[in-house]
């Protein structure tokens, strides 16, 4: 969609994060086009979270930079993230609606509060993924797909031109994966670049236009055809993935042994 | 009829029964405000850690303006600033967990303000004050200050309502916003702090965290927005502290635990009968 030589709206330059004495990113470098669709994925501790939480600033980097460029230079909202939902304090005392307004908060500003217009755009964010109906609820009583979608909207209401989705889809039936899909879709329509961090290399190499595969190094970057190679897989995974020859083609076997996830099985 | 208005209005009669009414609704009110915030946030053994750890602060306050309020208050905010920061360095650098540090902190601080009021004279009196309070005891000037600084606690959480919101749902997402996370955070323990100094006098430190966090609790199981669950937890916490007072006066108990059993036996009912969240809707629901 957007041309090759688009200007980048992030730029990861030779980033390394360590917890302690522990590394968990080295030496890592990319760049996202505005609309950019990426999967991020690699083994438990890859540092796929470690990265995200790099991007939106929340932990230092030791080296490297990050830059956002965004199209309002100087104002740091054009990046929004996505919870995993296991993360989430479902229990707490808010609505759909408030929940999307805290996309708001920045824009707002210190010591003013919501204004109809303000109101106004979150309706709008929450008809844009069809949650408008349930904005009154409280969030927890939201399914898992309409959760994600809320933090969606969310993003929508900061104006965010980057989302970073932490692990969207696990755990999800396929109708509300479908739904989540649908969303990333229409992020996509609107020039939104979206980043998301996943298990899932058959759903890597299915709907999103560019990989990144992480193991603390960045292993491969580009197209799922170029990066989800034999080799590639290999060095990422190490000893947790097998590559079995089927009459369908070739079966991958990922985090074998690592974590209690079905294998996930991709045409090769 | 005639009879109830005299059990309510005799002690009323009373300047000090008065002044302790108007404070413990005022602290009632202000606890359930930051209350609800460390509800939200998991952090009760914290809040009941800062009301234990200012001992010390409130001693030698005490040891030094003989008695004085000004000096006793800022004594206890000092200490309540020094137990915090102890909190996070210990945590932090030592590589403990955080609860395991606010135990070392809290007791050890509480040891030195016993060791600082045990060396004066008399002070068996002073200190049962101190650990369980003594609201029918207020003055005009400790009502006054209890006004002003809950006022200005209230005051600030209207203002920054959105942002301390923010910052204990998601404090991710906070700093995506670039807000300022953990001055925001460590606002919210200032502001726990405050109150606990100006609440010192009406349930003392023993039972302090039953008034941080017993009305929140009860008005979090009552609704499920936060704005209404602040205010319902003001209402639960400020009727509670006067019904306790009642029941201080007539049971010839202490006020502090008068109040704070009051606190207790509300959200037992609420726990047991709350509409949608209680313990006979759960059965029923199977």
């Amino acid at each position: 969609m957007s041309p090759p030589p688009a200007p980048p709206i992030l730029t990861v330059d030779d980033v390394c994060v360590a917890y302690g004495d522990i590394p968990a990113l080295d030496a890592v470098s990319f760049h996202v086009a505005p609309g950019d669709r990426i999967a991020v994925v690699g083994p438990n501790g890859a540092g796929k979270s470690t990265l995200f939480k790099a991007i939106t600033g929340i932990l230092p980097v030791q080296a490297g930079t990050i830059v956002v460029h965004g199209h309002q230079a100087g104002v740091d909202h054009c990046v929004a993230y996505v919870p995993q939902r296991g993360e989430v304090d479902w229990s707490f005392p808010l609505s759909v609606a408030d929940a999307v307004m805290h996309g708001r908060v920045g824009r707002i500003g210190w010591l003013h509060r919501p204004s109809a217009a303000d109101r106004a755009h979150v309706h709008a964010c929450l008809a844009a993924v069809r949650l408008e109906d349930l904005a009154g609820r409280q969030i927890g009583a939201l399914s898992g797909g309409q959760q994600q979608r809320m933090f969606i909207a969310r993003a929508l209401a900061q104006e965010a031109e980057l989302v970073l989705m932490d692990e969207p889809l696990t755990g999800l039936d396929a109708r509300s994966r479908q739904d989540v899909l649908d969303v990333l879709d229409m992020l996509d329509a609107q020039g939104i670049a979206v980043m998301v961090a996943t298990h899932d290399l058959a759903l890597a190499a299915d709907v999103f236009e560019r990989v990144l595969l992480l193991n603390q190094r960045l292993i491969a970057w580009g197209t799922p055809g170029d990066v989800l190679t034999e080799a590639h897989l290999m060095a990422a995974y190490r000893g947790h993935i097998r590559l079995v020859d089927t009459d369908r083609g070739r079966l991958v076997l990922g985090d074998v042994g690592h974590d209690g996830h079905a294998p996930h099985d991709r045409h090769g | 009829m005639a009879e109830l208005i005299e059990l309510v209005a005799a002690p009323l009669r009373y300047p000090f029964v008065v002044r302790a009414l108007v404070t413990a609704s005022i602290v009632g009110v202000v606890c359930a405000t930051v209350g609800s915030f460390v509800v939200l946030r998991g952090t009760a053994f914290l809040g009941d850690a800062l009301s234990h750890a200012i001992l010390p602060g409130v001693a030698v306050g005490y040891v030094l303006g003989g008695g004085a309020r000004g000096p006793l208050v800022l004594g206890a905010l000092a200490a309540a600033i020094v137990a915090a920061l102890g909190i996070g360095a210990i945590s932090r650098r030592g590589g403990l967990k955080e609860d395991t540090a606010i135990g070392i902190v809290f007791a050890g601080m509480f040891a030195l303000g016993i060791a600082v009021i045990s060396s004066q004279r008399g002070y068996a009196v002073d200190l049962s004050h101190i650990l369980f309070g003594n609201v029918l005891g207020v003055s005009r000037g400790d009502l006054a200050l209890t006004a002003a600084a809950g006022a200005g606690i209230v005051a600030v959480v209207v203002l920054l309502y959105k942002e301390l919101v923010l910052v204990t749902f998601d404090p991710v997402q906070a700093a995506t916003l670039r807000l300022p996370v953990a001055r925001l955070q460590t606002l919210l323990l200032v502001l726990t702090a405050i109150a606990i100094v100006v609440s010192l006098q009406t349930v003392g430190v023993g039972l302090m965290v039953a008034m941080l966090v017993t009305p929140a609790a009860t008005a979090f199981l009552l609704t499920r927005r936060l704005a209404a669950m602040i205010a319902l937890g003001a209402a639960v916490g400020a009727l509670s502290a006067v019904a306790g007072i009642y029941v201080s006066y007539y049971a010839d108990v202490a006020s502090g635990a008068a109040i704070v059993l009051v606190c207790t036996a509300v959200f037992g009912v609420v726990f047991v009968a709350a509409p949608g969240r209680g313990w006979l809707w759960r059965k029923r629901g199977g």
